[in-house]
């Protein structure tokens, strides 16, 4: 799977490459084929740090506002979709930062877990994942993943989407989220056990 | 349960977190290794990774699901708006237009350009004979009312009249500015340049003094004609 994801990606980055050419060059249809493309992926990012639909709506224009501003000058160095990404993350810290929410909770990478934490997260995928997920009504567990998600804090929230939506290898969430690559590893790590528990306390809470 | 427990006492977090790379394929030949090595010999690491492997499809489903259904229709007009207003000179007009606008003016001028005299020509001939069959009608009814000061209406030979010979000189390089008909001959002014108007002669045979005074198109008729 995950050379299948770097195969798709390079072909990707090599498309993205082209249509980056025939925006400089003055085509507007790229633009728009990049936009098409990415609208869902930076929505779903947005969403997934955000939590809010009109919010993320309002991400997504002012990525690609900022896209199109920037884009003429884009190097290359990266590829497109880890610039982009940055961009996605940045604006979105940006709007957390302004709108100074605070957060339901956060778990803290170096915090120790305890015995009955442990428990509870090595039983959740085989007691709530593989039976009881198909068993349950789609609609409710929607809203237990959602709680779930609410409960992480934006950094886990950020690493998990790059990961597991978009896929991006360690180096690269290493180079959009500006961190070193042992660290990716670890807040990964951290990131998927708060999200196990987490998930396990909006099942037990209903 | 105390399996699970037991497995828990054992597993480092060093090496839950080298099970979570291996899950994601991001580990070295010889942690590879190492894994697989301690995965065949302990049951309970097997477990883990069908675990790991279960949460990331569990999250992967929690974020998608507030995506999928999302519509995002109307984002690349709205973000063009919003460049539009930020920046009105930045580039987002659709290039099908651009292409089709920039295309009639391009072969406009490759048209009437110099380096094509004759095409030039041929073009400023059919464009002088197209002005000319506005103005004049010959023989034809106009549907315009009589109150209008249509060129139309004031055809100087509404039965007879016919268009014949016609002569060029100059080129053509803008457009019409000015339409005058007098002693036979229509004449035709392009305002490209103010120090050598382009001019085009067309002869009418059969025209009159009288009535090409009458056939003098005012601005109204002039603009809607061309």
């Amino acid at each position: 799977v995950a050379a299948n994801q770097a195969e798709e990606r390079q072909a990707r980055a090599l498309k993205d490459k082209a249509l980056i050419a025939g925006f400089v060059e003055g085509d507007t249809r790229a633009f728009r084929s990049l936009v098409e493309h990415y609208q869902r992926k930076v929505y779903t990012i947005a969403h997934g740090i955000l939590r809010n639909h009109e919010d993320s709506m309002d991400v997504v224009q002012d990525v690609f506002v900022k896209v199109h501003r920037h884009l003429p000058k884009f190097k290359g160095d990266s590829s497109f979709y880890t610039w982009l990404y940055r961009i996605v993350v940045n604006l979105c810290i940006d709007r957390k930062r302004r709108a100074a929410k605070a957060r339901m909770v956060d778990y803290d990478d170096t915090r120790a877990q305890t015995p009955d934490e442990s428990r509870g997260a090595t039983t959740l995928a085989t007691t709530h994942l593989d039976g009881p997920a198909r068993a349950l009504d789609r609609k409710e567990l929607r809203q237990q993943m959602n709680k779930a998600l609410d409960m992480l804090s934006d950094s886990h929230r950020k690493i998990l989407v790059l990961r597991e939506i978009e896929g991006l290898s360690y180096e690269e969430l290493a180079d959009v989220l500006e961190l070193a690559k042992g660290t990716v590893m670890s807040r990964l790590f951290h990131a998927r056990q708060n999200f196990q528990k987490a998930f396990q306390s909006a099942q037990a809470n209903g | 349960l105390n399996e699970e427990l037991n497995m828990n006492t054992t597993l480092s977090e060093d090496f839950e977190a080298l099970l979570h790379a291996y899950v994601d394929g991001e580990v070295t030949e010889a942690e590879r290794a190492r894994v697989e090595n301690e995965r065949s010999a302990n049951p309970d690491i097997q477990k883990k990774i069908e675990e790991i492997e279960s949460l990331r499809v569990l999250a992967a489903e929690a974020f998608s699901s507030a995506s999928s259904e999302v519509d995002l229709g109307g984002v690349y007009d709205g973000i063009m708006s919003r460049i539009a207003d930020e920046d009105p000179d930045a580039q987002t007009q659709d290039p099908t237009t651009r292409s089709l606008i920039e295309g009639v003016i391009a072969s406009f001028k490759a048209m009437f350009s110099v380096e094509r005299p004759l095409i030039g020509f041929g073009a400023a001939a059919c464009m002088v004979a197209a002005i000319a069959l506005f103005v004049w009608s010959p023989g034809q009814e106009t549907t315009s009312p009589p109150s209008s000061p249509s060129v139309a209406n004031h055809s100087p030979v509404p039965s007879k009249g016919a268009r014949r010979g016609m002569e060029l000189e100059g080129r053509l390089t803008g457009s019409v500015e000015k339409l005058q008909i007098a002693e036979g001959i229509t004449r035709v002014e392009f305002a490209d340049d103010p120090d050598t108007p382009m001019v085009v002669w067309h002869e009418i045979e059969g025209e009159t003094e009288d009535n090409a005074v009458n056939a003098q198109p005012d601005a109204s008729n002039e603009s809607r004609g061309l």
